[in-house]
């Protein structure tokens, strides 16, 4: 054989086949989608055992089929999560115990359960818009304007809420009869309208967070290893961050009543969220708020600073908890500014 | 950086699978994690054969590490908001040149990119590549998968259709 037939052999070889071990690790770590991992499942042997080896996950959820085809796995998630976790609100008056909800929460942890090993997961649930499942329209430019990430333990620790009636660009702002109206009124104080929408901002995204901190207790006992979760969504609405602290309180907790209740924990189980403990809430209220750094101008500017009772006080965290792109900056400049403002409504909440 | 035997003016050779020598200034060498050690272990006389980087991928992963380079010594007396200003700027701009650096190369210059920055231990490079890969890789089909890469299944049909079933969802 000569050398150029042989260099000719060696390129047509198996690209992945030199490259050791770890560095088909380090690309498919940098695939991060759980779809395309998935898919490289089958390629090959070696393949399908260094992929379970993955320690970063990003699992996102496409948007709801029609339920017509009940038969995928993937359409049982999406309705799944549809109902119990990201739109809450609409579902709370309707929440019952659904035979289906266990065996589809099942089937998502029997496929993560491939993935033993990994250390970080972020989860993105499906985007939603549009035609409600139960026939409603959702509110979309409305639900969008409110943006929360919540720390859980085994509860809920805290969680900051931002919320505004409308964000603009300045400059391209159109200037509405209400904003006009608002200015020249300039009320320092909410109306009971305001107030009350600003309430229903708050149960909606504490409910929202609580679910997602239930739904995470599956995938936490069949995954030992967890260090860090995010479960986020596809409009960028909320947030829940679990570090490694947070996630052996939580692992301790669910020893806990696994010991306690023992054998019929099992029927405990239907619990579609975790309860939210007793809270103390601080709201601030800024009618118009200018942000010269991303260049918007958000109306109703709200920022809400909700705490467990029993939880120690920490410093501000508001500052790292929108640091995403584009509309999303504009809020984490929102709540720096926010922060600033001295008045505030404080409140509490009970438990529920 | 701070290894005393590490000064500006001296150079290294670095020798390549196929023969051909390179010249790399020391303070730009030690990005390698391998050519870094061989600094502190005082190794580095004469000719550093690097017999699994040949010459078009070493000069691909040197003119990396010039860039790399270039961008740390840059002098700055700024008051602090025009440095952070300047730092975002310049990060914005390194980001954009690594991606034209990586964008421009074709599958085999990846391929022999990440086996040589693996072998030098460059870790900025490796993960830059790495990233490429895993965009190819992203979104296709197994069998797409299979014949980018010249990949042979070694499954047989059954094996393949049980993995398939049992992740339906992913290849809806």
């Amino acid at each position: 054989m000569n050398l150029s037939l042989a260099l000719a052999l060696a390129e047509e070889s198996d690209h992945f086949d030199r490259l050791p071990d770890e560095v088909v690790l380090l690309i498919f770590h940098s695939i991060g989608d759980a779809r395309s991992l998935f898919r490289c499942l089958c390629v090959c042997k070696r393949f399908s055992c260094l992929v379970p080896r993955v320690r970063s996950l990003h699992l996102s959820l496409p948007r709801r089929k029609p339920i017509s085809r009940p038969t995928s796995l993937f359409n049982c998630f999406t309705l799944f999560f549809s109902k119990f976790i990201s739109k809450p609100l609409k579902h709370l008056c309707r929440i019952k115990p659904s035979s289906s909800t266990s065996s589809d929460s099942n089937s998502l942890n029997r496929v993560l359960r491939n993935f033993r090993e990994i250390d970080s997961m972020h989860i993105k649930l499906p985007f939603y818009g549009g035609i409600d499942q139960c026939g409603g329209v959702a509110a979309d430019g409305f639900d969008s304007l409110v943006k929360w990430k919540a720390e859980f333990g085994r509860d809920l620790k805290s969680c900051v809420i931002m919320g505004a009636t409308s964000l603009q660009r300045i400059g391209e702002e159109q200037e509405t009869e209400q904003g006009q109206e608002d200015e020249q009124v300039e009320l320092e104080l909410l109306t009971d309208r305001e107030l009350r929408l600003r309430v229903v901002w708050i149960i909606s995204s504490l409910i929202s967070a609580s679910a997602r901190h239930h739904f995470l207790k599956q995938i936490l006992s069949d995954h030992p290893m967890l260090r860090s979760v995010v479960v986020s969504d596809g409009n960028n609405q909320g947030k829940l961050c679990m570090g490694k602290e947070q996630l052996m309180e939580m692992r301790d907790s669910m020893e806990e009543s696994l010991m306690v209740v023992g054998s019929n924990s099992n029927t405990k189980t239907w619990l579609e969220r975790t309860p939210v403990p007793e809270l103390s809430i601080k709201m601030s209220h800024v009618r118009v708020l200018e942000l010269p750094e991303t260049g918007y101008k958000m109306r109703g500017a709200t920022l809400v600073e909700v705490r467990a009772v029993s939880g120690e006080m920490k410093g501000n965290e508001g500052d790292s908890s929108f640091d995403g792109e584009g509309e999303e900056k504009a809020f984490g400049e929102a709540v720096r500014e926010m922060l600033k403002v001295k008045k505030s409504y404080v409140m509490t909440m009970n438990a529920f | 950086m701070s290894t005393p035997s590490v000064s500006v003016n001296r150079v290294l050779k670095l020798k390549s699978s196929d023969g051909e020598i390179f010249e790399v200034k020391q303070t730009v060498a030690v990005q390698s994690g391998v050519l870094k050690q061989m600094m502190e272990d005082g190794c580095t006389e004469g000719e550093i054969p690097l017999n699994n980087v040949d010459s078009p991928t070493l000069a691909k992963i040197i003119e990396w590490c010039n860039k790399h380079h270039d961008n740390d010594v840059e002098g700055r007396v700024l008051s602090e908001e025009r440095e952070k200003e300047k730092e975002k700027e310049k990060a914005a701009d390194m980001k954009k040149w690594e991606s034209e650096f990586i964008d421009a190369l074709n599958r085999d210059e990846i391929y022999f990119l990440l086996t040589g920055s693996n072998y030098m231990d460059i870790k900025e490079l490796l993960d830059c590549a790495a990233q490429k890969v895993a965009d190819m890789v992203k979104g296709k089909t197994p069998e797409a998968i299979r014949e980018m890469f010249n990949i042979q299944s070694d499954f047989t049909e059954e094996e393949e259709e049980a993995i398939r079933k049992e992740n339906q969802w992913a290849f809806d």
